[in-house]
């Protein structure tokens, strides 16, 4: 078993094959060896650990996805996403981005794309004022800013 | 959202925006907030692509591609560019940002504009010249002057564009509507001495007159890669080809395949086609019937082929026969067409992955599809599978009717949509 520390001081026990699918964890334990002292999770609250954790567990046994995948290459991305995935996904904005930046912390490749994934979908379709609203994105721009903005914005609209 | 570090923002918007991201698409998510639009302005491989896809007369043109010259930093853009631009273009972008032009439905005048361009780091020259009659020949040499260029596509009435220097190219793609009464010119393109891939396609239903498409080819002393369509195809021309011992790739597409003077060949098929050593890719189209004796006798010779494409007249030839007979071992990709592989038994037989461990995709086109009782589902629908082995993933697609309503349950949470009807075993097997 792994003891994992949250954030929030709340120790976790964990079995070794279900948080292995963190790669961020899987390389501590590989470097450190086995220890009885808990792994600090600075980055994660309990709440979203625990909700890693049932992800985790889901996918317990299967094959860890190829890591030499670079996420931000441009190519023939579908955003099907599987539906227990979907469900799994079913929560509010704010633990969507809890879950997507623990993935990103812990390294779990295959969560952090679902996630993006699913943020993704929200998006699309969506003018950039509906965006802001969806996420309670502030307008920053300056009135410079803004100006280069209409332009760009009336070659989209003439579309 | 605002807690997410620049490079997940990233990632959230290669999966938000198309595959090749358009203006509008990038306008729309820079615009949202300056962290967003400075992540987007500030990566220049979505900058890189673009297609340019309005005529209009305003400046929005000029802003545009003064923006997307910043953005894509120089680092060349590829520019799909629709008409009448040219001259903006020129004042615009220097010709040195320009790495690829896709000039598609340009209008020759305009293309004149270009003469005395030198774009000393264009690669990639796209040539649609089908919608206007009377190429001036002189338009397209400009191109064929520039240093860097390796790969053109050039469709439509080519003509005497074969005829210029095109000497450094590696990549070529010739496709002629009205080839057929100019086919001769094809041979222009045995200067073409550097080429690695070669694609020739004349008007399918024209027959090739005056020439020899497979000539040019054997001209090429590099040339791994040749793609051939043509209406009728002799199978004493393909020979010539076959003594090119460095080819990896090898599609030969025919409408009618000609047969005749098999008897003469047949004792030397075996023998050529064992030098061919490098041969990993092989593709037999038809719309008719590929003669079995040819493609029996080609893939008896060539067991370490790793992906083949046989599409028509499959039934004659057996290929489920040859997979089920283990051979093709290395075989890792299959393309296949027609009625029989719809069939349970076919599936059964090609797609265990405990028999053929190796075999990692499969696509696999109906037309019409049959279901597993034999009857008609869907007669005028062309229809794919792609069947990954490796991943147990269906996926598919149509054109024609619409299959809705024939969405098997079980393909709810695969790779795609597929939209049709798959064999029971096939389906069993995912």
């Amino acid at each position: 078993m792994v003891l994992l520390l949250t954030s929030d001081n709340e120790m976790f026990s964990v079995a070794e094959d279900v948080i292995k699918r963190s790669a961020y964890i899987k390389n501590m334990l590989e470097d450190v060896g086995e220890s009885d002292l808990p792994i600090p999770l600075p980055n994660v609250e309990s709440n979203v650990l625990v909700k890693i954790l049932e992800y985790c567990e889901h996918y317990r046994g299967e094959p860890l996805p190829a890591s030499d995948v670079d996420p931000a290459e441009i190519g023939d991305r579908s955003l099907d996403i599987a539906d227990w995935d979907q469900k799994y996904m079913a929560v509010d904005q704010e633990m969507l981005f809890e879950i997507i930046l623990a993935a990103n912390y812990l390294d779990i490749k295959s969560l952090l794309d679902v996630g993006c994934k699913t943020v993704a979908k929200m998006m699309k379709g969506k003018s950039s004022e509906e965006i802001r609203t969806l996420f309670n994105i502030a307008n920053d721009f300056t009135p410079e800013e803004e100006a280069q903005i209409r332009k760009e914005n009336a070659w989209a609209e003439c579309r | 959202m605002d807690r997410m570090p620049r490079e997940l923002l990233l990632q959230l918007f290669f999966d938000a925006l198309p595959e090749r991201p358009t203006l509008t698409s990038l306008f729309r998510l820079s615009a949202v907030c300056r962290e967003w639009r400075s992540v987007i302005t500030g990566t220049c491989s979505l900058w890189e692509y673009l297609e340019v896809d309005r005529d209009d007369d305003g400046g929005s043109n000029d802003a545009t591609i003064a923006c997307v010259k910043e953005r894509a930093g120089f680092r060349g853009v590829n520019l799909v560019f629709p008409a009448n631009d040219c001259r903006r273009l020129r004042a615009l972008l220097p010709w040195d940002a320009i790495t690829a032009l896709d000039l598609k439905w340009v209008s020759l005048p305009n293309l004149a504009e270009l003469e005395g361009a030198s774009f000393p780091n264009l690669s990639r020259l796209v040539l649609y010249l089908d919608v206007v009659p009377g190429v001036d020949p002189a338009t397209v040499e400009v191109f064929s002057h520039c240093p860097s260029l390796r790969e053109i596509r050039l469709v439509g009435p080519v003509g005497e564009c074969l005829t210029m220097p095109w000497n450094r190219l590696e990549v070529v793609m010739v496709g002629n509507h009205v080839m057929g009464e100019e086919g001769i010119r094809f041979n222009s393109l045995i200067q073409c001495t550097s080429a690695r891939q070669l694609v020739l396609f004349p008007k399918y239903n024209r027959p090739l007159t005056g020439g020899d498409s497979l000539a040019a080819p054997t001209l090429m002393p590099r040339l791994e890669k040749l793609y051939l369509c043509e209406k009728r195809l002799r199978l004493e021309r393909v020979f010539a080809v076959l003594s090119m011992t460095n080819l990896t790739t090898l599609h030969l597409e025919a409408d009618i395949w000609m047969p005749e003077g098999w008897e003469v060949w047949e004792g030397l098929v075996g023998p050529t086609l064992s030098r061919m050593d490098n041969l990993r890719e092989v593709g037999l189209m038809s719309s008719r019937d590929i003669p079995a004796k040819f493609a029996s006798a080609l893939l008896k010779a060539i067991p370490q082929i790793t992906s083949l494409d046989v599409r028509g007249g499959q039934e004659q030839f057996g290929i489920a026969h040859w997979l089920a007979a283990g051979l093709l071992p290395n075989l890792k990709v299959l393309h296949v067409e027609g009625v029989a592989v719809t069939e349970d038994w076919f599936a059964e037989m090609c797609f265990r992955q405990t028999e053929r461990p190796g075999l990692e995709t499969v696509f696999v086109y109906g037309d019409p599809v049959y279901n597993c009782q034999g009857d008609a589902v869907f007669g005028l629908c062309l229809f794919t599978i792609v069947f990954c082995a490796r991943r147990r993933e269906f996926g598919g697609g149509q054109g024609g009717r619409s299959c809705e309503g024939w969405i098997p349950e079980w393909a709810g949470d695969v790779g795609y949509h597929v939209n049709g009807f798959l064999p029971s075993r096939l389906a069993s097997l995912a």
